[in-house]
């Protein structure tokens, strides 16, 4: 009985060419916005989970008991070779970049800016994060260290250039003033405003001298696969570095160190979860008006086809069969359409400008719209559109079934 | 880098905010209850200002040699500095003497500016206005409390909550109880100090210093009151930061001097990158 339905449904669709070839294209249409804006969504959101791992804490962040309570010098963790062994040779960590930092002053002749002090292990942290690449004039802190490299901001805050002289103030853990003079060798640009008003990377060496923390960190960033892999790898390293002797150390994946960019994320989230809702709903009284005036141009069919035994529930399926059948196309035609297309922006991502370029920015991310398919995404938005197509032809499907008997009889 | 902590829900967590609760519900009231009123014609902005007058003159000198104790640091560390403070041109002069690695430190403020020198690099420092409230030598006391950029008396709405008759540090000299509310445009970092204030003397015995969010940040306390040309001055002040176990800064008068003549030049770069 099903597969005749389905067969007379498909001959219903055919019937109206022009009126089938109009849904589908609102269908396709929907499929199209929804599923490309899904893995447009998708390829952002990860490229800045991505671009802030690359800028700040690395998928996995090590660090003493306590820092994130009371994130100072107070609490810094044993940066040994054992460590370092236990972290290298947990399974999935790709690299690890050792960091200490505090607060501080750097100032030139004429003026003075707060400050983070980063020391950074120069090797290891090219591999770790994006800091090295970032830099623009000059050079990055070479291993011998005896230089700093500021953000572009700091620079023109301070009215410094590569090669000019700065001067770094601050207070040591043992509470006695810090100061000492290091060359500027490099400026670099840093996506995000404030980091680039602010940062001021030095060798890990000169760090824990000024600082009076020979062999400790403040941070351990490990960088694995991807974001999607931290928990897992984050689960081993607190496995492995349980075992290990020595003081507590924390772990914690980017999402717990980042937790208002995770709300962020989210929020953008429910944003285009919104618009999604809004298209859909909008084709979906597309799709209800076109198939009551289809059911309301064949009441005396309808009326005939029950006349003859059909049973109106028979009548029900076969309209909200048309629909779907409509809907299926529609999302084939849509699919087609939108997978490519994010396929397209994934390989080739387009730069954009204004206030959003500047918010992605901020959130140390390039402004630029880049398409990631998951398979999620695309079955999300082929099951959407088919949701609504099957709703849009409920009533109209009803309407159908009860069209009553003689309706086809009383046409003269 | 940094961000808010998640294991809020752990037994050991409970049970401290189940302690600082019940300690919260067992000492306020037993606090509030504690104070008699005070009488109604009284001026609490008098009663501060006199407060004040006990430490500060129209110009102070001092040489004082100041304790920090850290759970950081093996011993103390000691510092000892002399200060010279021009109470109406709003200059303030400090010069670090020991220890020998920080000997010949200066700091010199002449409203709103604030400057360091650093000696072993030879190089003057302007500090931006936001270290005024950030710790001044690693002690638990502050720049601004060092060279008293923000105003106690004028920056303040001063309101008299009552008598204390037996302070917890001095049960047998009662003790004025002032709260003390920032004016909406004062550039100062407190919500709140709460002062106690002897009554016999206007001598200040301690204050305690209150954030935004309404926890208590630190305690002042001052000892050891002589008479110093007719003022009653307390000749050790100690700070101890709360949250932090461990953590005291205590500062020994050792020489205090008031309304004698400061020479101009003693508030002048020049004189800031000199040694004495």
């Amino acid at each position: 009985v099903t597969v005749s339905l389905l067969r007379l449904a498909w001959r219903n669709v055919t019937r109206q060419r022009r009126r089938a070839a109009l849904t589908i294209s609102a269908t396709a249409f929907a499929t199209f916005v929804v599923t490309l804006g899904g893995g447009v969504k998708d390829g952002t959101d990860a490229q800045v989970i991505e671009g802030n791992a690359r800028l700040r804490s690395g998928h996995v962040a090590l660090t003493g008991a306590g820092h994130r309570r009371d994130p100072t010098l107070a609490h810094t963790l044993v940066l040994d070779d054992a460590l370092v062994r236990t972290v290298e040779t947990t399974p999935g960590v790709r690299a690890l970049a050792p960091r200490l930092a505090a607060p501080g002053l750097l100032s030139s002749a004429a003026h003075t800016a707060v400050v983070t002090l980063l020391g950074v292990d120069p090797a290891r942290e090219a591999r770790v994060s994006t800091l090295a690449a970032r830099v623009r004039a000059g050079a990055f802190v070479p291993a011998a260290g005896g230089t700093v490299v500021v953000g572009q901001r700091l620079a023109d805050a301070l009215g410094v250039q590569a090669g000019d002289t700065v001067l770094a103030h601050a207070v040591a853990y043992t509470l006695e003033p810090a100061y000492e003079r290091y060359r500027v060798s490099g400026v670099m640009r840093l996506p995000d405003p404030t980091l680039d008003a602010t940062l001021a990377v030095l060798a890990l060496a000169d760090a824990q001298a000024l600082l009076a923390r020979e062999g400790r960190a403040t941070e351990v960033a490990v960088l694995a696969a991807g974001a999607a892999d931290a928990p897992a790898v984050a689960a081993a390293l607190r496995t492995a570095l349980a075992a290990a002797p020595g003081e507590p150390v924390e772990v914690r994946t980017w999402d717990e160190q980042s937790p208002e960019l995770v709300r962020l994320l989210a929020l953008n989230r429910a944003g285009g979860r919104l618009v999604h809702g809004i298209v859909l709903a909008v084709v979906g009284f597309g799709i209800l008006d076109t198939l009551l005036i289809s059911v309301v141009e064949r009441r005396r069919e309808f009326g005939v086809v029950l006349a003859l035994g059909l049973r109106p529930g028979a009548l029900f399926r076969l309209v909200v069969l048309e629909s779907l059948c409509l809907g299926g196309l529609g999302v084939a035609v849509g699919l087609a359409a939108a997978v490519p297309a994010v396929a397209a922006l994934g390989a080739w991502p387009v730069r954009f400008g204004g206030e959003l370029a500047r918010t992605m920015e901020v959130l140390g991310a390039d402004a630029l719209w880049v398409g990631r398919l998951e398979w999620r995404t695309v079955a999300g938005a082929a099951a959407a559109v088919g949701l609504v197509s099957a709703a849009a032809a409920l009533y109209p499907a009803r309407l159908g079934s009860r069209t009553p008997l003689g309706a086809g009889a009383r046409r003269t | 880098m940094p961000s808010r902590g998640d294991d809020h829900r752990s037994p050991a967590r409970r049970r401290a905010a189940v302690r600082a609760a019940l300690v919260l519900l067992l000492a306020e009231p037993a606090a509030a209850a504690d104070l008699a009123p005070a009488p109604a014609d009284l001026d609490a902005r008098a009663i501060v200002e006199h407060s004040v007058d006990a430490l500060r003159g129209r110009t102070t000198y001092l040489r004082a040699t100041m304790q920090i104790e850290s759970p950081r640091l093996p011993a103390p560390r000691t510092v000892t500095f002399r200060s010279w403070d021009d109470g109406p041109g709003r200059r303030s002069f400090i010069r670090i003497l020991a220890p020998a690695k920080d000997a010949g430190t200066g700091y010199l403020k002449r409203h709103p500016t604030l400057w360091t020198w650093l000696p072993r690099v030879e190089r003057v420092v302007r500090l931006p206005p936001s270290m005024m409230h950030q710790s001044w030598m690693g002690s638990d006391f502050t720049n601004d409390d060092l060279v008293r950029h923000s105003d106690a008396v004028d920056d303040y709405a001063h309101r008299l909550l009552g008598v204390d008759s037996a302070p917890a540090d001095a049960p047998d000299r009662p003790a004025w109880v002032v709260e003390s509310l920032p004016h909406d445009d004062a550039a100062v970092v407190w919500a709140r100090i709460v002062a106690w204030i002897d009554v016999a003397d206007a001598a200040p015995q301690r204050q305690e210093f209150y954030a935004e969010d309404g926890a208590r940040v630190r305690t002042l306390r001052f000892g050891d009151v002589r008479t110093v040309q007719g003022r009653p001055v307390p000749h050790r002040w100690s700070a101890v930061p709360d949250g932090e176990t461990g953590r005291a800064t205590t500062v020994t008068v050792e020489e205090i001097r008031f309304d004698e003549v400061l020479a101009e030049d003693l508030f002048t770069p020049e004189h800031l990158r000199g040694r004495e």
